[in-house]
């Protein structure tokens, strides 16, 4: 083999200096269809050259007289993504060569270069796996800001659910279920070959005295990083599922990956693209409250007159609740549903300029988004501002450098919401519908009045207001994120011989977050009297990656590939945060000026990987291709024991129709199977037992507590995790297997998958006996899950003609995931708000909590009239006692499922010249919600289900508790109102029996419907002096179908920073938006 | 190519280079944790154990004993507003089980402790032996039958029986009364209580062996302990006392400051968080008018009047469920006397009117379909838990001479010598120091209601006032009617004891279901045979 390569080498350094002088020209067009195309990239594979068609279909490449002899031979070839690529041999001579090629349209995508990681790449029939591509149009279509949420309905089982609609709201991606429960369970984004930081953090996280450690709970929503990325210069994004296919990048992939590439410049004349769009954004749904009934409690009305009831902060539940009078015909009612929101929206603008020769190509983009929300007032805003460079030269003919940079800046200005006082949800729903949340400043003495502190005196600039008013919230408070982030890769690509490649990328990622949240000094509850929160993020990240890939073909049938590699991470995130206590004065809100300060919030982690991957492919007989990777990867988190894990991979895939032969209805066929290990590292540190200073030792409830520092003294407590001494990484070992075929000429394609994947050692914070151990947790590799699922894409092409057509497009998915051992817990919490839990044979994420006793599901023992009543009856009959209501159950069990049991989209398009329609409607069957709004709204009796209140209901009759009842009090009718939605046990985040609030939660959207028109008449040219100018009119999530009575249900308090879903407490709501944009290019 | 292949090979070898560097994926800050100690001295452990201490002692467990206690009543309709209703689960006080045995808790003392005795330091001991006590103690008080012989020492520790674990109790605070006596600097200023003062301790330790020994006078009186009779108990209780905290000088009272982490747990709850949830109790306000008790404005705020009214358990229009299964509505009530602590001897027939205590009652007959009465209705009148108590550096009392005159008093009334005139004398020396009145010519079962009542209003607050009421069902309270879907085990009734954590039951086999806890003794720990009525 050695003597073989040098022989090669000299031959290759021979032929190059027996070159001839006159340089070559090689041009053509490209047409399908009988249309030039442009975008087109025309290619000499051996040397190194190209060129980019142009919108009139045409290229030209210049081969230097150095390269080009007369006579010599070429292999040309034209490629663009959505066409079979086409490949010539060109005989080279002395001048202008012609040659023309035309393009036959490419529905499955075969001969495409599909990115795999890691630095290698394969063509898209060569694929063991599944393969789920997402390109800059459907990005576009989208009308996201975030990339993340830009994937909704892409792909099946790629679930993304945005935290709300507040402008630059984190969206939280799950792949194929949930497969752990370290950080943020978020895949692993990569761009350009390089990972990039799509971490999420709370702000109220800085805050460890009032949020008990939950801090995404209450204070505002939170971005995640990713969303720092243009989409407008993404140019394609590939989704690696699962571990068959992400195992590639060893303890990193366990919940895939996401390979983003940044579009670049092409050799041709410089291309310049201006978009300019605006958006109208508006509230999706009105929250439904009632307006018959005024503040008050058991029908008594207080008395709301300066100095009366409501005048006393302190005074309690009278001027709490809207559980007073019916208001009399007439009297004056507020549209608390309505008042605080206002017509939000975007202005975005994104100029482009790319082109580049045979040697050097450039892509320069800079965009400008703003966005202000639907909240009325400024402070609901999110900027975002950027800058990206991407460069490659061609140094030598075989050695291509390049540089891609990236600049952004993203501010983001948010209303807090949440399980929070001094959020704008909790006081807004719960304003009673007669009391006038404006003006919230109080006309006599210029303070904050609420409903429950109506005429606050000239005393009490500082006193609670109960909850605050939420235009004091919206207009007073200040909660802001400024974000410098600079991002990118120095590359190289060396041809060391046109059999081996060499490829390095060093890439960085550093971000600046700084964070400030201002509670003004009228403030109630755990801002009393002011409070300031400043905090700083910082996070800088290294990566290098250095592979090398051999080319062989021992005969025309056999031949491959050989890929070695290394790859060094190093990740650093430090946090700095102060709260501040008590204003000084009311302005600004700096910590130097608070009366006392929190013990600070200050961290960091380090982590360092390195790993070394193989890959090997083997194509046989152009129809059977094989693949085999091993990785192995250290990490600093790993225990002592493991510092080093293997992941292997394999797949197989056959052209089974290389056999058959094609058929007019079976154009295509490919079966495959592929088998992978991916890891997810543990999270850093947990092998150290610590003792803490900052943590709360006791306490009641949000914002109370003593630390064990006290009078000066320093103190220490141990903490409540105890260290794990040998912890590997989780590993999910996954064997997926499905089949691609073409059917019917490539009208339709169809493609099916199976997944079964089975993470091992999933990494618990382990409940442990306190009693015996002295620590509530700690972790291990205790748990194994398992998901299995199966997704299913079938795109139609049922008309294809010059100037009209149809497409549809159809995913559907399901996972279902299990819950196979704990490692000894009955079940593990993993939500930090309501109690989801991971439990043996359950799926993951169910919510095990306090319903009613029902026969068959709750204990015997309980009670021996329950016994009783339930010999013989139904399963699951709800218990009556002799009241007529029913009985709270005392053991807890699973009460809801907020995971899906399918989703899937629906993607059309209909083309009539150069007019374009899509839509897409994206669904998700089933999945349950705690709607805890709800349940505290019926307690407050705002809620339009306490309209009705003193209707006569009977438990499991008439749409009221349907389904069997049994007990003494069964039949019974009752009388339903305050009596039940207050002081019973319907109220569940104040009564922690959940069963009354748990929803379907099931929806299809109306994510995406848009009418584009592209101009290029040659009077847009004379006139405009542009080529074409495309208009898009585009509707965004303009319509929800769902049982669902909250918000939306697309809903997640925690967002992107806590991988639970199905929670809904007080989170703000989502947002439609109709959008216009225009692109000029030239 | 000749000079890129060498560019390739650098690369490479740089990269080689940079893993090949094995500290690499263990250098500084990469395994350990840099962010906190792994070690801790014990002077550091031991201020984190008394914040631990002061916060267990002024938070969930004590609000709930208040509720239950009626010297407060819950209000604002959140999670507080349950408690009081006697609505509680088995998360309701999971943290307060964990923290009697993480951090801050056994865990951290027993580590003073390793750490005192290999100094030597036998007075830093015998104070780290006292909290060991004071915090087993007060869990065995609420949940009874709780993991101690293998506290810290198996993955899944048994329970001890109540009863033993306050006879280790005894043992450890005599323990610590002797290694009091002992050598050693102790804790010095790092003691925010007695600045490591060894005989103030000691008293302490006294005052706290009469409490438990008192707490298994119901069992012994029931037989429980064996050859152990009640006359030993009182006795011993008696002798335990007579040692004890000699003057208010001696109380062990929390330390609190003005830092945010240092206040108050009581001021931090109604002060800081989502509004007063704690009103003044009915019961407690009554008694505390009833004969001028210059505790009143100290521990409750005056309303918008001036004047101090707790919660109306009746207010008008407020329904209940009688025993017959009908609806009783309120259709008048006169002044602050609307809470009958009796009820109406109920009529079976709809549209009877029945007058009691300047309540009128309508039997609106059945089913029943109205609200509940037992929820606190909080009319603006009433007077928050407030005065002098609320304040972010009041030290609150735990162990008190107040508590250990009354000891005595309860200890002489119910001891050898009958009509023992000590019994009076130290309730008067109580109520003196509190600013009330001499009693006279009391004696017997009287006499044993002023000393719990006095006891009742003295220890306000404090959790000890449920283990005295468990035993002595003094003061007579009337359990609140529980609200609809309560559970039998205690419904109507004062529950006995709270649900072991959830995470210790998940973790810890040996704990049962809560619906096991319930039926198991009517819900109520070993030391207590007897419901009160």
């Amino acid at each position: 083999m050695r003597l073989s390569v040098l022989a090669f080498l000299c031959a290759s350094v021979g032929v190059a200096s027996l070159a001839a002088q006159e340089p070559v020209t090689l041009s053509g067009r490209v047409t399908a269809s009988g249309v030039p195309i442009g975008s087109v990239e025309v290619v000499v594979p051996s040397l190194g050259l190209g060129a980019t068609t142009r919108d009139d279909g045409r290229y030209g490449i210049v081969i230097p007289g150095a390269r080009a002899t007369p006579g010599q031979t070429l292999t040309v070839v034209a490629r663009r993504l959505g066409y079979k690529p086409s490949t010539v041999q060109v005989t080279l001579r002395a001048g202008i060569v012609e040659q023309d090629f035309t393009l036959a349209p490419n529905p499955l995508q075969l001969g495409e270069i599909v990115i795999t990681g890691a630095g290698t790449v394969t063509e898209a029939q060569k694929l063991g796996s599944v393969r789920n591509a997402v390109d800059s149009a459907l990005v576009a279509r989208s009308n996201e800001s975030n990339i993340v949420q830009a994937l909704a309905g892409k792909a099946p089982n790629v679930e993304v659910t945005q935290q709300s609609g507040d402008p630059g709201a984190s969206s939280y991606i799950r792949i194929r279920g949930t497969r752990t429960l370290s950080g943020n369970g978020q895949p692993l984004f990569v761009v350009d070959g390089v990972p990039i930081d799509n971490s999420s953090f709370s702000t109220s996280n800085f805050n460890l005295n009032d949020d008990l450690g939950v801090g995404q709970t209450d204070g505002t929503v939170h971005e995640n990083r990713a969303s720092d990325l243009n989409p407008n210069d993404i140019e394609s994004v590939e989704i690696l599922k699962g571990a068959a296919s992400g195992a590639i990048y060893g303890a990193r992939a366990g919940q895939g990956v996401i390979l983003i590439t940044t579009k670049s410049g092409h050799a041709g004349p410089t291309r310049f693209s201006l978009k300019s769009s605006v958006s109208f954004d508006d509230l999706n749904h009105h929250y439904p409250l009632q307006t018959r009934y005024g503040e008050g409690i058991s029908g008594n009305a207080p008395d709301t007159s300066r100095g009366g009831d409501c005048d006393d902060p302190g005074s309690g539940s009278i001027c709490s609740r809207s559980w007073g009078p019916a208001l009399a015909p007439g009297s004056a009612v507020y549209d608390h549903s309505n008042e605080a929101y206002t017509t939000g929206r975007v202005v975005e603008n994104d100029l482009t300029i790319s082109g580049g020769n045979d040697r050097t190509t450039f892509y320069l983009s800079g965009e400008q988004y703003y966005n202000n929300g639907i909240i009325v007032g400024n402070n609901d805003q999110y900027t975002r501002n950027t800058v990206r460079f991407r460069g490659s030269h061609r140094l030598a003919d075989n050695l291509k450098v390049g540089a891609n940079l990236s600049y952004a800046d993203t501010r983001g200005s948010f209303i807090q919401r949440g399980n929070n006082v001094n959020g704008i949800q909790l006081s807004l729903l719960r304003s009673p519908p007669n009391f006038n949340n404006l003006p919230y400043l109080d006309p006599q003495f210029g303070l904050h009045r609420t409903y429950r502190f109506q005429h606050p005196g000239a005393g009490d600039l500082v006193a609670d207001r109960g909850f605050d008013n939420p235009f004091y919230i919206i207009n007073e408070q200040q909660n802001r994120s400024k974000v410098g982030r600079v991002f990118g890769n120095i590359n190289a690509e060396y041809t060391a011989a046109d059999w081996l490649r060499v490829n390095y990328t060093l890439g960085a990622d550093y971000s600046n977050d700084e964070r400030l949240e201002g509670c003004p000094i009228s403030s109630s509850d755990v801002c009393f009297a002011g409070r300031v929160i400043e905090g700083k993020l910082v996070n800088y990240q290294i990566d290098h990656n250095l592979s090398a890939t051999a080319k062989y073909q021992l005969n025309p049938n056999i031949a491959g590939t050989v890929t070695l590699g290394q790859n060094l991470n190093s990740r650093n995130f430090r946090q700095l945060g102060n709260v501040g206590r008590t204003l000084i004065t009311a302005k600004p809100f700096k910590v130097s000026n608070t009366v006392s300060r929190d013990i600070p919030s200050d961290a960091q982690t380090i982590i360092h990987n390195e790993g070394y991957f193989g890959q090997a492919t083997l194509d046989l007989y152009d129809q059977l291709y094989l693949t085999a990777a091993l990785r192995n990867d250290g990490s600093s988190t790993f225990g002592v024991q493991n510092r080093r894990s293997w992941f292997p991979k394999g797949s197989l895939a056959w052209t089974f129709t290389k056999v058959t032969g094609e058929r007019p209805w079976l154009t295509f066929g490919k079966l495959r199977v592929a088998y992978g290990e991916a890891g997810q590292e543990p999270q850093p540190y947990l092998t150290s037992t610590n003792f803490l200073s900052n943590t709360i030792v006791s306490g009641i409830s949000q914002g109370t507590g003593e630390t064990p520092t006290q009078a000066g003294l320093g103190g220490l407590v141990q903490g409540t995790i105890k260290g794990a001494t040998a912890l590997r990484p989780e590993r999910t070992k996954e064997l997926e297997t499905g089949f691609d075929i073409g059917l019917f000429r490539d009208k339709s394609d169809l493609s099916f998958t199976y997944y079964n994947a089975k993470t091992e050692d999933v990494i618990l914070l382990t409940p442990v006996s306190a009693a015996g151990t002295g620590f509530t947790l700690q972790a291990s590799n205790a748990a194994t899950f398992r998901n299995r699922g199966l997704e299913v894409t079938l795109n139609m092409r049922p008309i294809q003609r010059q100037d009209y057509g149809w497409e549809l497009g159809l995913q559907w998915a399901r996972n279902r995931s299990m819950v196979v051992s704990l490692g000894g817990a009955q079940f593990v919490t993993v939500g930090d708000f309501e109690p989801n839990v991971a439990m043996v044979g359950q799926e993951l994420g169910v919510i095990r909590s306090i319903g009613f006793l029902r026969c068959g599901v709750s204990a015997s023992g309980a009670s021996a009239a329950f016994d009783a009543a339930c010999a013989g009856a139904a399963h699951g009959a709800l218990y009556i006692d002799a009241s007529g209501f029913p009985v709270v159950d005392p053991d807890p069990r699973v009460i809801a499922n907020p995971n899906p049991r399918w989703t899937g989209s629906l993607r059309s398009g209909f083309r009539y010249k150069k007019v374009q329609l899509t839509a897409l409607v994206d669904v998700r069957h089933g999945g349950q919600i705690w709607n805890g709004t709800k349940g505290a709204l019926w307690s407050y009796g705002t809620h339009k289900d306490t309209e009705d209140r003193g209707a006569s209901k009977t438990f499991g009759q008439g749409g009221w508790w349907d389904g069997p009842v049994v007990g003494p009090g069964a039949g019974t009718a009752v009388t339903i109102g305050q009596n039940w939605y207050r002081d019973g046990d319907a109220p569940c985040p104040f009564t922690g029996v959940d069963e009354p609030c748990i929803e379907d939660g099931g929806y299809a959207k109306l994510r995406e419907i848009s009418v584009s028109y592209t101009l290029d008449a040659p009077w847009v040219t004379r006139t405009l002096g542009v080529s074409s100018v495309d208009i898009r009119v585009a509707g965004r999530n303009l319509h929800t179908w769902t049982k669902y009575s909250g918000y939306d249900p697309e809903t997640s308090l925690g967002g992107a920073a806590a991988p639970v879903t199905g929670i809904d407490y007080f989170n703000n709501p989502q947002t439609r938006s109709f959008n216009i944009s225009f692109t000029f290019n030239r | 190519m000749k000079r890129s292949l060498p560019i390739a090979l650098a690369l490479a070898s740089v990269g080689l280079m940079i893993g090949a560097c094995n500290p690499f994926l263990t250098g500084e800050g990469l395994t350990n944790d840099p962010n906190n100690p792994t070690t801790a001295t014990r002077e550091a452990l031991f201020m984190g154990v008394q914040a631990t201490t002061f916060g267990q002692q002024e938070s969930s467990v004590a609000l709930t004993v208040c509720m239950w206690m009626q010297q407060c009543t819950g209000g604002g309709g959140r999670f507080v507003e349950e408690f009081g209703r006697y609505v509680i689960d088995e998360n309701s006080h999971n943290f307060d089980f964990n923290s009697v045995y993480s951090g801050g808790g056994l865990i951290d003392i027993r580590k003073i402790e390793a750490s005192a005795a290999a100094a030597p330091d036998s007075v830093f001991l015998g104070i780290a032996q006292i909290y060991e006590a004071h915090v087993i103690g007060t869990a065995a008080d609420v949940w009874g039958d709780i993991p101690y012989t293998q506290a810290l020492n198996a993955a899944t520790p048994t329970l001890d029986n109540q009863l033993a674990v306050y006879d280790s109790v005894q043992v450890l605070l005599s323990r610590a009364i002797v290694n009091l006596n002992g050598a050693g600097p102790g804790p010095g200023d790092r003691d925010l209580v007695f600045a490591g003062d060894p005989a103030a301790w000691i008293e302490v330790a006294h005052t706290l062996k009469a409490r438990y020994f008192l707490h298994t006078v119901e069992a012994a009186v029931a037989g429980l302990l064996g050859a152990r009779t009640p006359a030993q108990v009182y006795a011993d209780a008696l002798a335990q006392a007579t040692l004890g905290i000699g003057n208010a000088a001696g109380d062990f009272d929390a330390f609190h400051g003005q830092a945010t982490s240092e206040r108050n747990v009581w001021y931090q709850f109604q002060q800081t968080t989502f509004g007063i949830d704690l009103v003044a109790g009915k019961f407690l306000v009554d008694v505390l008018r009833a004969r001028s008790d210059p505790r009143l404005p100290q521990y409750f705020a005056p309303n918008a009047s001036s004047d101090w009214v707790a919660h109306h358990r009746y207010p008008i229009n407020s329904i209940i469920l009688d025993p017959n299964g009908n609806a009783e509505l309120v259709t008048a009530a006169t002044g602050d006397t609307t809470s009958g602590a009796t009820q109406p001897s109920w009529s079976t027939t709809p549209g009877t009117i029945r007058v009691d205590n300047n309540v009128t009652w309508k039997n609106y007959g059945s089913p029943y379909g109205g609200e509940d009465v037992n929820t606190a209705q909080i009319v603006s009148t009433v007077s928050a838990v407030g005065g002098t108590r609320i304040s972010p550096t009041f030290r609150q009392p735990f162990v008190t001479w107040a508590e250990n005159e009354l000891i005595l008093a309860e200890a002489y009334n119910k001891g050898a010598v009958p009509n023992d005139p000590l019994a009076l004398q130290h309730l008067n020396n109580e109520r003196g120091s509190a600013g009330l009145s001499t009693l006279v010519g009391i004696t017997g079962v009287a006499l044993l209601d002023s000393i719990m009542t006095e006891k009742y209003v003295a220890l306000f607050q404090n959790i000890e006032v449920w283990s005295d009421y468990k035993r002595t069902c003094l003061p007579a309270l009337t359990p609140y009617l529980t609200a609809n879907g309560a559970l039998p085990a205690y419904q109507d009734k004062i529950p006995g004891r709270f649900y072991y954590g959830a995470n210790e039951r998940n973790t810890n086999s040996n704990i049962p279901a809560p619906s096991a806890q319930l039926s198991n003794n009517g819900f109520r720990n070993r030391n207590d045979p007897n419901a009160c009525p």
